[in-house]
């Protein structure tokens, strides 16, 4: 380079960096309210922007994307979104990155010795079609030898709806095997549990706005400061400018949330359970029960005991368990037995159960009490997580229930979602082992029925006994039960529960055949027979569905890497593999001879709705690369047959196209108005004029208060395994890190996990901080740091390790205990010990 | 290059001493203040300070309520040179 040209260099980078800084402060300007010459900073720069939602958590936040010349090179917090309004947390500096990692796979792997496959051979790159015929070899050996419930599939709540749905009916109808599971199971199946069991109809009745309108917030096992920030910093900003508001935050440990709270309040672990019917009880026993609201709009049930905690049936702890087998069953009460079961739930009683201050729990009581206090409690993790998680949250609406704050306004229950669409996918397309679309279920003959219509198979197809979840199918892996598994879009060997005992030798059982599709080379993909390479984020069109079930979908901004193809296209490829008589019975295709001859593909996708739409409908000016490769416009004909399930079902979506325009809509859509609040007249289209509240989702039109009494923990500390371990997330990286743990400056800079433990605790075992030690449980064991200062305050008894960092594998330690009910994982208790390693 | 736009919002009793601390940071540039509360800030690669270093220091300054990316730039080093 001459001195002139690197002069020359400089000056235009100098000023080019000039341009885009100034583009950066115009539109932080915008977002701060302050004057800006133009919120967007469009045009400038030969970017191209285009609307899009993030990449990480449930929020939804929506960001506009920049792209130049083939790649993502700027993203903006969108000002039109009405979620984020602009901003974006910490995360968003990953998501121009996140396609960009050094280790990006682009061509499908497959372990090999001798040019053949072998399961203790290396990965070796295979072409797509020898990859999908070592797979198709191996799903018809299995089906052929073990039946259907020999093959199965994991999937995600961070695939598009299309792709969750594209895969439900691959295994529902194609191979008729329930055994697809979303790794939602793991994050938020307690939630649902908990919505059916109450609602009889899933997701949150209420939305974001009432962070505008409520006086006061209930923490309950969230860190939002941490994993929802955005929807944190909306709270925060109430708390300061709303006079009266306070914030009431309840954790087994301290964490960044409790620098906000007027009321903290640290528990022994499971106990939430007693401080719920403690709260219920101060209700009735001070008169603050809303009798006019209960009397018209609620039921009350006792649930089912002794219901196990979902181990293995060997387990010591699933002996005499007479309700293992219906664990979700409830028997109606009048209210006077319900008050009476929640009786025993005294302050006194509580207090000392709980280790709250007596005086913290009333307030929190008398919050929920004031019938002037409109009250929003939200929820992640700490709930669900839990092997009582379904009754736990069947416990909060009990108290909102009992004083009518629901339903309305700034008054409301609400579960917050850890993945961009565990709602619009894994919930509302129903991927889990026991679902169908729009909140139906495998083991209801009319649901099948109706699910079999639409999808124009025969009656029979879908069978009626629900699959191996989530837990269930690493189990199954290593009992040689499930032989052909696929893994997409998730990390399941590094956030499944028990990695030493049942996920690893599941993936390396010699009988197993596992194919992972990821964009990256994680945990889970290194452990597999075959890695297929998959396109991401923007390298796709895409639709997710977040926990104010709020639609939103983005076009395709540009071109995967290599040979990488997105997950839908992988599905719907591979059913091309597959003839009718190689997958139904004699008896099945009997019923629909003229299938016979045909393909899944043809059968499922080709069907005349699903490839309804030509290419020429696509986004103008955008790739599409599945619906080029397919010939039609697959995500819109995949989404117009999946729609047909929810409307008229208070499950109502708008037209593709309107997404394809709006910041997202928000469920029930009808006459393309979205609704905010449910259950309520003048806000939900499906409550009637003069019906006031009506819990629709229920036949009799009432919620149902179930009283769920408190039970111990599974696995609790004892003498040789002495503290509670608790695993969870970190503002910087989401969930595994697969993803964010990719950019390059990173491996300079940060970081692994630690393990936070109270100072005392330390002592009492002569470490100190930074110390380097062994956490061990019955399980497996972990080497890691201790640190005894920092964001995250311990109290004594009780240590707290985050999941993200693969070098050091959280989930050897976990126990696989589950919600009977939801099945979902208690990744927050189980006993661990701490030595010098 | 590396660019951020960052909007803090830091409490109002404490935003000298906020601003203060923030000025300390490698590659931050505070462009505007409004209400004495919500601080409009860039942030980038100087060297080998990281913006993503910057976006974590941000976060553990005493008195920061809250900090969010607005707007991000990024391209390896080889595009930059690229004339605007």
């Amino acid at each position: 380079m001459t001195g002139d040209t690197a002069k020359k260099t400089i000056l235009s980078d100098l000023s080019r960096r000039d341009v885009i800084k100034a583009s950066a402060v115009t539109a932080t300007l915008a977002a701060a309210g302050l004057p800006a010459a133009n919120a967007v900073a469009q045009g400038k720069d030969g970017i191209r922007w285009d609307k899009g939602v993030c990449r990480f958590c449930g929020t939804g936040c929506g960001v506009l994307v920049g792209t130049k010349e083939g790649r993502v090179v700027a993203t903006q917090g969108d000002p039109d979104a009405p979620v984020n309004r602009g901003l974006n947390c910490i995360k968003g500096y990953f998501l121009s990155k996140i396609m960009y990692g050094e280790d990006r796979l682009t061509k499908p792997l497959l372990r090999m010795k001798n040019g053949k496959f072998d399961k203790n051979g290396d990965f070796t790159p295979v072409s797509w079609d020898d990859a999908f015929k070592i797979m198709a070899e191996k799903w018809k050996a299995a089906l052929k030898d073990h039946g259907p419930t020999a093959v199965g599939m994991f999937g995600s709540g961070q695939w598009t709806i299309w792709e969750g749905y594209a895969a439900a009916k691959l295994y529902k109808a194609g191979f008729r095997s329930n055994n697809l599971d979303p790794n939602a199971r793991h994050c938020m199946a307690s939630a649902v549990a908990g919505f059916m069991r109450t609602f009889g109809i899933d997701e949150p009745m209420g939305c974001y706005d009432d962070l505008e309108h409520a006086d006061a917030f209930v923490l309950w096992g969230a860190n939002m400061a941490e994993m929802h920030p955005i929807l944190w910093s909306r709270l925060t900003d109430r708390r300061l400018t709303h006079a009266g508001c306070e914030v009431h935050v309840l954790s087994t440990y301290e964490h960044r949330c409790f620098e906000l709270a007027d009321n903290p309040m640290i528990f022994t672990p499971q106990s939430d359970l007693a401080i719920l019917n403690y709260i219920a009880n101060h209700i009735i026993t001070s008169g603050k029960v809303n009798k006019e609201f209960v009397d018209k709009a609620v039921s009350f049930h006792h649930t089912n005991l002794k219901i196990g905690y979902g181990l293995r049936p060997t387990h010591p702890l699933e002996k005499d368990q007479e309700n293992a087998a219906k664990p979700a069953g409830m028997k109606p009460i009048t209210f006077e037995e319900y008050a009476k079961a929640v009786s025993e739930y005294t302050l006194e009683y509580t207090a000392k159960l709980s280790g709250v201050q007596p005086d913290r729990l009333q307030k929190l009581a008398e919050l929920y009490a004031d019938p002037k206090k409109k009250v929003v409690s939200y929820w992640t993790m700490g709930f669900n997580q839990h092997t009582r998680g379904t009754w736990v949250n069947n416990l909060v609406y009990n108290v909102h229930l009992l004083v009518g704050k629901i339903s309305e306004p700034g008054n409301g229950p609400f579960s917050l979602t850890g993945q961009p669409s565990a709602c619009g996918t894994a919930r509302e397309v129903g991927t889990f082992s026991h679902r169908l679309p729009a909140d139906m279920v495998v083991d209801n003959p009319e649901h099948r029925a109706k699910t079999e219509k639409i999808w124009q198979v025969p009656e029979g197809t879908i069978p009626e006994k629900p699959g191996y979840h989530a837990v269930l199918q690493h189990r199954m892996l290593k009992d040689s039960k499930l032989r052909a598994y696929w893994v997409q879009c998730t990390n399941n060997m590094q956030t499944a529960p028990n990695m030493n005992e049942e996920g690893y030798p599941g993936y390396r059982n010699p009988d197993t055949f596992i194919v992972v599709s990821d964009p990256y080379p994680t945990v889970t993909a290194l452990a597999a027979d075959l890695m297929l390479p998959t396109a991401m984020w923007m390298e796709k069109e895409g639709a997710y569905g977040n926990a104010e079930r709020r639609t939103q979908f983005w076009r395709q901004q540009v071109k995967a890497p290599g040979e990488a193809r997105s997950d839908v296209w992988q599905t719907i490829e591979f059913s091309k593999h597959f003839k009718i008589e190689e997958v139904w019975p004699e008896e099945l295709i009997a019923k629909k001879p003229e299938y016979r001859g045909k393909t899944l593909y043809d059968v499922l996708y080709a069907n005349g709705v699903v490839n309804k739409f030509p290419v020429s409908e696509i986004q103008a000016g955008f790739d599409n690369d599945e619906s080029t490769s397919f010939g039609f416009y697959l995500q819109k004909g995949l989404f117009e047959e999946y729609a047909a399930f929810g409307r008229g079902k208070a499950h109502d979506l708008a037209d593709f196209e309107l997404y394809h325009k709006a910041r997202g809509l928000r469920w029930p859509v009808i006459d393309n108005k979205e609704t905010l609040w449910r259950f309520r007249e003048g806000y939900d289209p499906y409550v009637k004029a003069g019906e006031g509240v009506k819990f629709y989702g229920k036949k009799d039109g009432r919620a149902a208060i179930i009283f769920c009494p408190y039970e111990p923990a599974a696995e609790a500390p004892d003498k040789e395994f002495d503290l509670w371990l608790c695993t969870g997330r970190v503002l910087e990286h989401w969930h595994s890190g697969s993803m964010t743990r990719r950019v390059p400056e990173l491996h300079r800079s940060v970081t692994h996990a630690v393990l936070f433990m109270h100072p005392e605790d330390a002592q009492d075992r002569k470490l100190h901080r930074g110390q380097i030690v062994k956490v061990k449980t019955r399980r497996g064991e972990v080497v890691t740091r201790i640190e005894t200062r920092g964001r995250n305050k311990m109290p004594k008894g009780l240590v707290f390790i985050p999941f993200f960092d693969e070098s050091q594998l959280v989930n050897k330690l976990t126990l696989d205990a589950t919600c009977p009910i939801s099945k979902e994982t208690d990744f927050k208790k189980c006993a661990c010990k701490v030595e010098v390693a | 290059m590396n660019i951020c736009g960052v909007l803090v919002h830091a409490d109002p009793a404490r935003i000298d001493r906020v601003l203060g601390s923030l000025k300390l940071i490698e590659g931050l540039e505070i462009h505007d203040v409004a209400d004495g509360a919500r601080i409009v800030l860039t942030v980038e690669d100087v060297g080998s300070h990281l913006a993503l270093d910057a976006l974590g220091a941000i976060h553990a300054t005493d008195g920061v309520v809250a900090a969010a990316l607005v707007y991000h730039h990024f391209e390896p080093a080889g595009n930059a040179a690229t004339a605007v």
